[in-house]
């Protein structure tokens, strides 16, 4: 079955970067387990189309970003992972270093946050980003500028400035 | 000094360290949705604990679908091995007698002193009739849908979907959908709010419109959409009506206020803006059966 070993191979080669997208967005590892698996879920659903797109990595990101960030949704999973028995276990504790990240990353507003975690943890260029999230170009610009900012701040850091800075 | 992608990398160690169910698994998760998908949409009695794409179906249709994304509360959202089945939804000609109220939220919400009361659940009388919409019209009343052309699925795509906070302050939200068939249904959700909210959330939604009116989906220009704002103000406490053209499609959406209490509708009817007006207006006067204030 083609198609489903397609499906199979692109949910093992992105699953890792669609969860840290949106552990970067939540700082709830758990939360981006379930997102992210609901998501490649709906997108099996209909896989003759999302199979076609310019990006199907894309199309997931956005939509385990729009599960993991609804409240009660993730007020819901954390019931069921009670319920569940098993994935407490499947899901590793955050070191220290993470958890200072997921804590900075999360006193930086929305648009800044997902342009940073988009770019610079998702590989995305600026033109991509822009596409993404809906906004000119210039506008990720100064959202990555401010972010990357205010992230240093936050680590007590000092980050490279990029060439397109 | 580190580049920030160096920083922020042991975030993918740590999901790297995650078990995944197997892709095995996924699929049928997938499968089970698309079963029940496909139920819904032909009109069959559903019994499901899963969130079912209605919306998405039609979405599905659509030249380019959007992203199957709950824009509502999914409070029933399964575990991967869950069993089915509880609450089947119901497919009326007529709204149902008895029928138990709408999701409640997990929390209860304190009362401001001197604002209305806001409704602990929204009844089926303060939804849209099949009659309301047209004739051949049914309404399905399942409570987790997928509605991939939300408006606030749109503001998402603007780049925008953070617009409001209302949602935050939503006490339980009803939903219907009320189709012919597959190019022809409205789906509509009614929300209540704390305090002054439901307010709230037309003031947002207005001044993110100016930033939308040219959208394109998924950043694709071939799949691009534009909204005009048609109309506003002409029933309930307030109204605003959205026409939305898509791939020469045009459909319309709409959020209507009384008092705490609004709809947002979705109207893929083929109607013209005038009958769309007319369903808004009917909508405007169910709420009235779940607010005090009307």
């Amino acid at each position: 079955m083609l198609d489903a070993e397609d499906f199979d191979e692109f949910y093992r080669s992105t699953r890792v970067r669609v969860s840290a997208y949106v552990y970067a967005l939540t700082g709830d590892l758990t939360e981006a387990q379930d997102a992210t698996q609901d998501a490649y879920a709906r997108a099996w659903e209909r896989w003759a189309k999302v199979r076609t797109y310019d990006s199907p990595e894309a199309w997931v990101r956005t939509v385990a970003r729009r599960l993991a960030t609804n409240r009660w949704r993730k007020a819901l999973s954390r019931a069921v992972a009670h319920r569940r028995h098993g994935l407490v276990e499947s899901v590793p504790g955050p070191t220290e270093n993470v958890v200072a990240i997921t804590a900075a990353l999360r006193q930086i507003v929305e648009p800044q946050r997902v342009a940073i975690v988009l770019h610079y943890l998702m590989g995305l260029t600026i033109a991509q980003v822009a596409r993404e999230t809906g906004v000119p170009e210039g506008t990720v610009k100064a959202r990555l500028s401010r972010g990357r900012a205010a992230l240093s701040g936050l680590l007590s850091i000092d980050v490279k400035e990029p060439d397109h800075a | 000094m580190p580049e920030l992608d160096e920083v922020l990398s042991p975030l993918i160690q740590s999901t790297s360290e995650v078990t995944f169910q197997m892709p095995s698994e996924i699929r049928r998760r997938g499968e089970r949705r698309r079963i029940l998908r496909r139920t819904a949409v032909t009109g069959l009695v559903l019994v499901s604990v899963i969130g079912i794409g209605v919306g998405s179906a039609w979405a599905l249709n659509g030249p380019a679908p959007t992203p199957d994304v709950a824009v509502t509360p999914s409070p029933s959202t399964p575990p991967a091995t869950s069993a089915p089945p509880t609450n089947p939804p119901t497919h009326t000609t007529t709204p149902p007698p008895t029928t138990p109220p709408a999701t409640s939220p997990p929390t209860g919400s304190p009362r401001s002193t001197g604002e209305p009361a806001t409704p602990r659940s929204i009844p089926t009388t303060a939804m849209l009739r099949p009659a309301d919409v047209g004739s051949g019209y049914t309404a399905s009343d399942a409570q987790e849908g997928d509605d991939h052309g939300s408006i606030s699925m749109m503001m998402s795509y603007c780049g925008q979907g953070d617009y409001t906070n209302a949602g935050e302050h939503r006490v339980v939200n009803r939903k219907r959908s009320v189709r012919r068939d597959d190019e022809h249904y409205v789906l509509e959700e009614v929300s209540a709010y704390q305090n002054t909210w439901a307010a709230r959330h037309m003031d947002d939604l207005r001044a993110v419109l100016p930033q939308c009116t040219t959208i394109d989906i998924m950043g694709d220009p071939n799949a691009r959409a534009t909204f005009t704002v048609v109309d506003s103000n002409f029933t309930g406490d307030e109204a605003i009506l959205l026409k939305e053209t898509r791939n020469g499609i045009v459909q319309y959406h709409a959020v209507v206020r009384q008092g705490n209490v609004e709809a947002r509708l979705r109207i893929h009817t083929g109607a013209t803006q005038s009958q769309a007006r007319a369903i808004v207006v009917a909508a405007a006067a169910r709420l009235c059966n779940a607010t005090p204030t009307c």
